[in-house]
Formats: C-alpha cells, sequence, structure tokens
C-alpha cells in the first residue's frame, strides 16, 4: 500500500472516531501500524525505512508513528534490528562504516535523513542514552555543561550552573551529586553514571529521547530508579526505548513496538501486547515460546 | 498439548506448572461432576441418605478450590505469565469459582431434598423429581461439554454455548421456565412449592455457572471479554 | 538406597582419580613453565649485568684525567710578547715553552736532543691551552712562580691509571721520570671535566662528548619538532576519519612496512633527496633530524592509532550523541584520553632515534668535527656516531672513552624511558 493511501485512511479514521464525539484514541488495529494517532499527537513519523549494512539488510521496510510525550518500547529478539531502527532517529548511524538508510523519517514534517539536515542541530534535537553507561572522564559538572556549551545554550556562568542544576534535578541526581559536582562523573555508581548520562542528555532540551537498553548494566533498584525518572520525563519529552526486558517494556511503556528480522511485526498500546497481541511472532516472543 | 503454538515454552518448568493448572482444575471438574452424578441418583431414589452423602461431598471440592487457587498466585508471582499465559491463569482462575459456585448450588439441591420431598404430582402428568432428575442429565451433559471445551480451548464449541443453542440448553431452559409456572399455577402446599422453587433455581444458576465456563474459554483463547453482552 | 542411585558415585570416584592421577603431572609442567619463565629472565638480566659490568668498568676510568704538578715560572718576557699585557698579546704567548722550561728545569739531567723530546711528551699539548686561557683570564699570573696542575699526555695516563698494563708506548727512560714524578706527589688525577666540555680530538686527552652531545640535541629537535605533529595528524586522520577502503588499506600496509624498513635506506634516502636533490648542507643537524623524522613516524604513526583504538567507542558515541561534530568529538574527548599513549609512543620513537647511527653515516654525520655546533646547519655528529668513530681510534685512551659514551647515552635512553612512563602515569591517574 502506498503512503498517501495509508495516511489518508488513517486520516479518515481519526476524523470519523472525531465526527463521532470520540476523543479517546479510536481502537482500530490497521495492520502492523497498530492503533493510529491523531495527527498532533505524532511526533516523529517513519515510512517505509530501509537500512543496510553493505549488502544485509537489517530493516526491511518498517513504517511507524512515534506519540508525542510518551514511551514508546521497541522489543524483539536479539538482531532483530531494533537498536539499528533506534539508531535511525538521530542518524548514529552515520558513524558506522556501509551503513545505509533508505525510506524518509519525518520530525515536524522535516526529513531527517535529507542530504541538507546537518546531525548537529539534529542531535540537539533528538538526544540519547545508551546501554553502557558513559559519561565523558570529567567532572559531573563538566559532563552536564558540556552539551550547552557546546551549542551555547548558556549565556553566563551563572546561566550554566543553573542549566546544570536543574538537569541534574529532572534527573533526580541533584541531592545526591550537589555537594561534589566537581568529582569525577566516572566515580559514580552505575545507576547513578547512567542517570548523569540521561541528565546529561536532557541538558539541551531535546524533543526527543532515544534510550538504547539504558538498564542493561544496571541492578534492579538502580533499573527502578530509571524507570521511575523516564516516567517523569515522558511529561516533557518523546522516549524510545529498546529494551530486552519485556517486563521493563511493560512497566514504563504506552506503546510497545515488536520487531522480528527486521520488520516490524505489531505495534499497539502496550497493554494490548502484553495481554492480547494480534500477531502470533508476538505472542510468541512476549510468553517465551519463541522457538 | 497446551496452545496453540507448536513451539513449548522455553522453560520447560513453565509448560509443566500450566498442565499442572490444568488437569488440577479438570480433576476438580470431575469431582463437581461426581457431586452432580450422585444428586441424580438421590433424585431417582428419593433417598436422603445419598443426598447427605452429597452435602458431605462438597468439602472436598472446597478444599481443591483453595488448592488451585493459591498454585494460580504462586503461577503468578513465579512465572509472572503476559499474553495468552495470563489470560490462561485468570480464565482458569474464573473457571475455578464457577465450578465451585457449580458444586455449592449442587449441595443446595440435596439440602433442599434432605428437609422434604419434592411433590409428587407435577403439572403435565410428568413427576417434579424426575423432571429434575432430567434435567440434572442435561446440566451434567453441559458440564461435561464446557469441560472439554476448556480441555481442548474450543472457542467454536464455547460460542454456540454461550449463544445457548445446544440442545441441552435449550431444553433445560424451556422447562425450567415451563416448570416455575407450573408452580405458580398449581398452589399447592407452600411449603413443596418453596422447596421446588429453590431446586429450580438452583438448577438454573448451575447452568449459568456452567454458560459462565464457556465464556472464560473463548476470553482465554481469543482475549475479547464476551460477559454482560 | 537403591543400585541405581549407587551406580554414578562409584563412576564419579573413578572420574577423581583420574583426575588425582594428571594432576602431580599437570603440577610438573606448571613448574617446569614457572621455571622455564624464570630462567629466561635470568638469563635475559644476567647478560644485562655482564654489559653493564663491563662498560662501567671499562668506562668509568675515562671520568677521571692525570694531571702532572710542575713549578712554572711565568715569565713575562715569554707570554707578553708586545708587553703591553692585551688580551691579544698574552694569547700569542710561548705558553708551551714555559711548560718545556719547567720540564727541563725539573729534570736537569736530561741533555740530548731526542730525549728532551720525550720529556716533553709526557705532558699532553693541551696542557700550553689550557694554560694561555688561565693567564688571558687572570693577568696577574703573570711575573709568578707557582705549581700547577698540567694535563698529562693519554699514554701517561693510562699508564698512570693501569700501571704498567697501560701506556705501552712509553719509553724506558719516561717510565723512570714518571715513577720519579709519582714518588713526589707530583702525578695525580682529576674529575675529567674536559670530557663533557670538549669536542672531539685527535688526542684523546682533549677529546669530549659536547659536541655529539649538542649534534644529539639539535638533530632530535628537529625531529620531534617534525615527527610529534605530522605522526599525531596522520593518526588521527587513519583512525578517526579516514574511510575503509582499499586506498586507506594500502596506506596502512605501508606505514605497517616503513616501520620495518633498515634505517640505513632512509639514510640513503636522505642523501639523494636532503643532500642531492634540496642541496642542504651536509653533517647537519638538521638533515640528520629530517632523516631520523621518516624513521620515527612511522613509530609514532602506529602507537598514536593503537592509544586512540584503545580509548572506548562509548566516549565518541557519547559526544556524538549530545551534538558535537566529528573534529569536537576527537579533540574534546579522544585525543585527551589517546595523548599519554601517544606521548610514550613519541618518546620511544626519540629514544630509537637518539641511538641511530646508520642512517646518519649516509649524509656525513661520520666526519671529525672538533667544533661544538651552534646551531642546525653547523656541521656536527652525533652521540652513537661518536661512539663509532671513538671504537674505532687505536689509541688505548678511546677505549674507555668509547665505554664511557655509551653509558651516557644509556643514561639518556633510561632517562627518556622513565619521563615516557611518569608521563603516562601522570596522565592515566586523572580519572
Amino acid at each position: 500500500m502506498a503512503i498517501g493511501d495509508r495516511r489518508a485512511l488513517f486520516q479518515s479514521v481519526v476524523e470519523t472516531a472525531l465526527a463521532a464525539g470520540d476523543t479517546a484514541q479510536p481502537e482500530v488495529v490497521e495492520s502492523a501500524l497498530g492503533t493510529p494517532f491523531l495527527e498532533r499527537k505524532v511526533s516523529l513519523r517513519a515510512r517505509n525505512v530501509n537500512v543496510f549494512y553493505g549488502e544485509k539488510q537489517a530493516i526491511k521496510d518498517v513504517s511507524i508513528d512515534i506519540g508525542k510525550r510518551q514511551v514508546t518500547a521497541f522489543i524483539g529478539p536479539s538482531g532483530c534490528g531494533k537498536s539499528t531502527f533506534l539508531r535511525c532517529f538521530n542518524r548514529m548511524n552515520d558513524t558506522i562504516e556501509g551503513c545505509r538508510v533508505e525510506g524518509e523519517i519525518l520530525l515536524d514534517d522535516e526529513d531527517i535523513h535529507a542530504p541538507e539536515m546537518d546531525v548537529v542541530p539534529l542531535r540537539a534535537r533528538v538526544g540519547m542514552v545508551f546501554q553502557k553507561p558513559n559519561p565523558f572522564p570529567k567532572s559531573i559538572y563538566e559532563n552536564i555543561a558540556y552539551g550547552p556549551r557546546l551549542h551555547g545554550l548558556a549565556a553566563s556562568r551563572a546561566d550554566l550552573d543553573e542549566l546544570v542544576e536543574n538537569s541534574l534535578r529532572r534527573a533526580g541526581l541533584w541531592d545526591e551529586v550537589k555537594d561534589r559536582l566537581d568529582a569525577p562523573g566516572t566515580g559514580l555508581s552505575g545507576g547513578q553514571q547512567q542517570r548523569l548520562c540521561i541528565a546529561r542528555a536532557i541538558a539541551i532540551h531535546p524533543e526527543v529521547i532515544l534510550m538504547d537498553e539504558p538498564c542493561s548494566a544496571l541492578d534492579p533498584i538502580a533499573t527502578a530508579r530509571v524507570e521511575e525518572l523516564i516516567d517523569e520525563l515522558r511529561e516533557r519529552y518523546t522516549i524510545i526505548i529498546v529494551t530486552h526486558s519485556m517486563q521493563q517494556a511493560a512497566r514504563v511503556s504506552q506503546r510497545t513496538a515488536y520487531f522480528h528480522m527486521g520488520r516490524l511485526v505489531e505495534v499497539d498500546k502496550t497493554e494490548r501486547i502484553f495481554t492480547n497481541p494480534a500477531h502470533e511472532l508476538t505472542e510468541a516472543y512476549i510468553t517465551g515460546r519463541f522457538g | 498439548m497446551y496452545g496453540t503454538l507448536s513451539n513449548g515454552h522455553i522453560l520447560s518448568g513453565f509448560d509443566k506448572d500450566m498442565r499442572k493448572l490444568r488437569k488440577r482444575v479438570l480433576k476438580m471438574g470431575g469431582m463437581v461432576r461426581d457431586q452432580m452424578e450422585r444428586l441424580q441418583l438421590a433424585l431417582g431414589h428419593d433417598s436422603t441418605e445419598q443426598a447427605r452423602q452429597v452435602i458431605e461431598g462438597d468439602r472436598p471440592i472446597d478444599s481443591q478450590e483453595v488448592k488451585v487457587d493459591s498454585f494460580i498466585v504462586s503461577l503468578l508471582a513465579r512465572r509472572a505469565p503476559v499474553g495468552r499465559d495470563l489470560r490462561y491463569v485468570v480464565a482458569t482462575s474464573r473457571i475455578v469459582t464457577e465450578l465451585e459456585r457449580l458444586g455449592d448450588e449442587m449441595t443446595q439441591i440435596a439440602r433442599v431434598l434432605c428437609q422434604e420431598p419434592l411433590p409428587e404430582a407435577g403439572c403435565d402428568g410428568h413427576s417434579p423429581r424426575a423432571e429434575v432428575q432430567r434435567l440434572m442429565g442435561h446440566l451434567i451433559v453441559l458440564l461435561d461439554t464446557a469441560l472439554r471445551v476448556y480441555e481442548e480451548d474450543d472457542a467454536r464449541q464455547a460460542e454456540v454455548m454461550v449463544a445457548d443453542e445446544l440442545p441441552e440448553q435449550i431444553d433445560l431452559r424451556d422447562r425450567l421456565k415451563y416448570l416455575v409456572e407450573c408452580v405458580f399455577d398449581n398452589r399447592q402446599d407452600v411449603a413443596e412449592a418453596v422447596n421446588f422453587m429453590l431446586v429450580l433455581r438452583s438448577l438454573d444458576r448451575g447452568k449459568r455457572h456452567i454458560d459462565n465456563i464457556a465464556e472464560h474459554v473463548i476470553y482465554l483463547v481469543t482475549g475479547e471479554d464476551v460477559r454482560h453482552q | 538406597m537403591s543400585k541405581k542411585k549407587n551406580k554414578p558415585l562409584v563412576k564419579r570416584r573413578a572420574i577423581r582419580e583420574a583426575v588425582l592421577h594428571g594432576l602431580a603431572r599437570r603440577r610438573r609442567r606448571d613448574r617446569l613453565l614457572r621455571l622455564a619463565g624464570i630462567g629466561a629472565i635470568v638469563l635475559g638480566l644476567s647478560f644485562l649485568a655482564v654489559m653493564l659490568v663491563s662498560l662501567v668498568s671499562l668506562g668509568k676510568s675515562a671520568f677521571w684525567q692525570t694531571h702532572i704538578r710542575l713549578e712554572l715560572t711565568l715569565d713575562p718576557a715569554r707570554l707578553d710578547p708586545q708587553g703591553n699585557g692585551s688580551q691579544a698579546s698574552l694569547a700569542a704567548g710561548d705558553y708551551a715553552g714555559v711548560i718545556k722550561q719547567a720540564l727541563r728545569a725539573r729534570f736537569p739531567e736530561v741533555r740530548k736532543r731526542r730525549e728532551k723530546r720525550e720529556l716533553y711528551r709526557l705532558v699532553s699539548s693541551g696542557a700550553a691551552w689550557a694554560l694561555r686561557d688561565q693567564v688571558v683570564a687572570d693577568p696577574e699570573l703573570l711575573g709568578q712562580r707557582r705549581a700547577f696542575w698540567l694535563l698529562a699526555d693519554d699514554e701517561v695516563d693510562q699508564w698512570f691509571k693501569h700501571g704498567e698494563a697501560g701506556g705501552v708506548r712509553l719509553s724506558e727512560r719516561q717510565r723512570h721520570w714518571l715513577e720519579s714524578l709519582r714518588a713526589e706527589g707530583a702525578i695525580d688525577t682529576f674529575f675529567n671535566w674536559a670530557f663533557f666540555r670538549n669536542g672531539d680530538s685527535r688526542e684523546p686527552e682533549l677529546a669530549g662528548i659536547r659536541g655529539a652531545l649538542a649534534g644529539s640535541f639539535y638533530a632530535l629537535l628537529v625531529t620531534l619538532a617534525l615527527s610529534l605533529p605530522l605522526g599525531v595528524a596522520a593518526a588521527i586522520y587513519l583512525e578517526e576519519f579516514a574511510p575503509r577502503n582499499r586506498w586507506t588499506d594500502f596506506v596502512e600496509v605501508n606505514i605497517n612496512n616503513l616501520a620495518a624498513v633498515p634505517s640505513i635506506v632512509f639514510g640513503l634516502l636522505g642523501l639523494a633527496v636532503f643532500l642531492n636533490f634540496l642541496d642542504l648542507p651536509r653533517s647537519a643537524p638538521l638533515v640528520g633530524g629530517l632523516v631520523l623524522t621518516l624513521m620515527t613516524l612511522p613509530t609514532i604513526i602506529i602507537t598514536g592509532r593503537a592509544a586512540l583504538k584503545a580509548v572506548p567507542p562509548s566516549i565518541r558515541e557519547a559526544a556524538l550523541g549530545i551534538g558535537a561534530s566529528r573534529m569536537q568529538t576527537v579533540f574534546h574527548h579522544v585525543l585527551p584520553q589517546a595523548l599519554p599513549g601517544m606521548l610514550t609512543g613519541t618518546i620511544i620513537g626519540m629514544a630509537q632515534a637518539l641511538g641511530e647511527t646508520a642512517p646518519l653515516l649516509m649524509i656525513g654525520m661520520v666526519a671529525f668535527i672538533v667544533d661544538v655546533p651552534q646551531g642546525f646547519t653547523d656541521p656536527a655528529t652525533v652521540l652513537p656516531v661518536q661512539i663509532y668513530l671513538w671504537a674505532d681510534s687505536p689509541e688505548r685512551a678511546f677505549m674507555e672513552r668509547t665505554a664511557a659514551a655509551i653509558l651516557v647515552l644509556l643514561l639518556f635512553l633510561v632517562l627518556m624511558n622513565l619521563v615516557a612512563i611518569l608521563l603516562r602515569r601522570r596522565f592515566e591517574k586523572r580519572w
């Protein structure tokens, strides 16, 4: 089906729902794209995305809408392409040799893979948190201040101080580190390091935060804290999280997308994916009956 | 084999637990069915002794219910099932409750039988006792069907049951309606009439519990909740 | 217990016995390997010890030099020919004559011309120059008569230091005179400042390493100034920016091969390009530095790339993910992390260059140069070449100077490696 057709279909579904006075999201499952969104609630829109590593195709014709100010989880078995696809949203795949991305990904109707799009402002709008906590080998303060300084977000030292404090507060780390801002960021515990990385990402006021298995290196308590933080951040940011833990996806996300062998099998509200997924493969994966 | 997918769970213990759960529920179903057969006999022989046995027989069912329930809780805690597994465990928990209630209804009928025999004369020449005995046979058939539907995840058959379209259901429904009207028409002994009404009500409730089992099976298989529709 | 349950226990015991049986042999092998390793280290260390001991025992005497005490009459008529006491007049004085006169006065029995010549030869020709420098610096000395310690000839030096085994070219008469000098304590050794102050000389007692040290210093300065920025830039480009394709593979293979090219080939290249084609001065530290740059560049590039590779990619991802450009990523985060490793590689490359001889022979740094070089284009030699030159000289006194020069070279190499270690420690301790 052509993109235009599908979008038109969604539009009509949404309009019908609105006309009927139904302000809730309409319960219509439309193939892999899942429950359609109201237009104004879409933050990122991917259409027919293909990713190649040399000859090998890692992502096959994936189309998905990412809702604004909600958490979307990407789940799927190892090697299903979820991390690869996540990295398309801030063009981190550019750094990988031989990686080619086709199709369009729209952020506010701008194609982020367009040749005239510069990755630097893009990455200021789409932040990222990585699997392993990777603070810079600098002080806690410098870790947060680096991004704003890079993009010229703070006019004075006082501004910068305030920005650092706000970011750390929002990441729930301020009380733990306010007395040792000059201490090295690498000296924090794993969970604190990861929250520091989240604080660093939100210091440049992104619209979207990509998280690539942010808790895989953390213990359950640290994981819970990060999850709590994700839940709080949802009020301001669009969050996409790749996770190997289905429980985590169930806990933190509002929508869940299941990937399998480079294809998007199913995307829907999280509660639906975890109680009654539409696709057999999703069912097999989430219940642990994956061949 | 549990489930529709040919692949088993990666944790073989998971599937083992699920099978154990099904086995225990079916065992409980069997216990209730035994009660119903005993009650049918008691009706046939008009024996208060056998009716008393039925009252006695409810206790093992209750303890089986407690056993299955605690097993379900441990399953939820340890295996954290999702998707179809979650629906299966939840539906099973509900089915266990239905079975226990069904058992209670049978006890209720037995209690009535112990107190006072049913009226001898019926409305259309049939003896109410023989009538109840016949209807009890219907109920047993329906329970068998419901248990088979549960065992085989047979959603299609379950839908037929939910639609109330099995011949036993139709007959049971019609006869119950008729008998109730009959009791109202033939004003005989008030006590007898009340007893008879109680038996009929229990039969009706038993049928509803069995119907509910079918609803739970539909939820289990399709994820759709068809209750209260 | 049923039989069935006992069965695996029996089997398990058999397995345990088999393991115990093999254990003794395994331990023996472990011990053997450990002993072999210790043996190898002991052997290596003993070779090193033998080398150091022989060098020190051979070279230590070069740091002391024999002097002869003579009563000199600083006759103004001889030493101030113009009679005005001016610097020029004092510099033109006949100091050798004064010394000869003093020798004749000390040994009045010497009459024959041949004997006199033998007598004069006890004192180094450098003694007269040293005396002149002293008098020019302090004209008050004129007219006085006092004792001076004069630099002895190298044969006298060897005789005094090593007894009959040294000074083989001394005649019976000379030995006799020296005995009488020794008897009255007029012959002794002093610390050999000249070894560090002088350039090369035909006379062993006058020869020093200052010229060679200066030459090495200038050459290494050129090498460092060129190879560090070039090497670091090349390493950064290849590791961080260059696309992986056939062309960069080719460059990489060539850099690795370049590190294995015999150093004399670089000398030939230097001769052809820098001297013949570019017409740069022969024997100059500038050219030497250029040639050494060619030689150390591959080392620096390879170690630099290794240091960059060792920086965890997560740091790069973090910087890129926050919106840093690739250049900002490299210069703000990757390079500071890699710098200690790069500097270590550079210093090791420099140490290599310091010890290099072969390529410098090809560009004329092997010439006999007495003057200490004052700049990059003055003719010069370098320490290892100086060692090579002295090792080639027939005089016995040059042998100990060779050993002493080697000790100095080794000292510098150890110091450079020490700096490398300290640098690495200091930078790596930061976080």
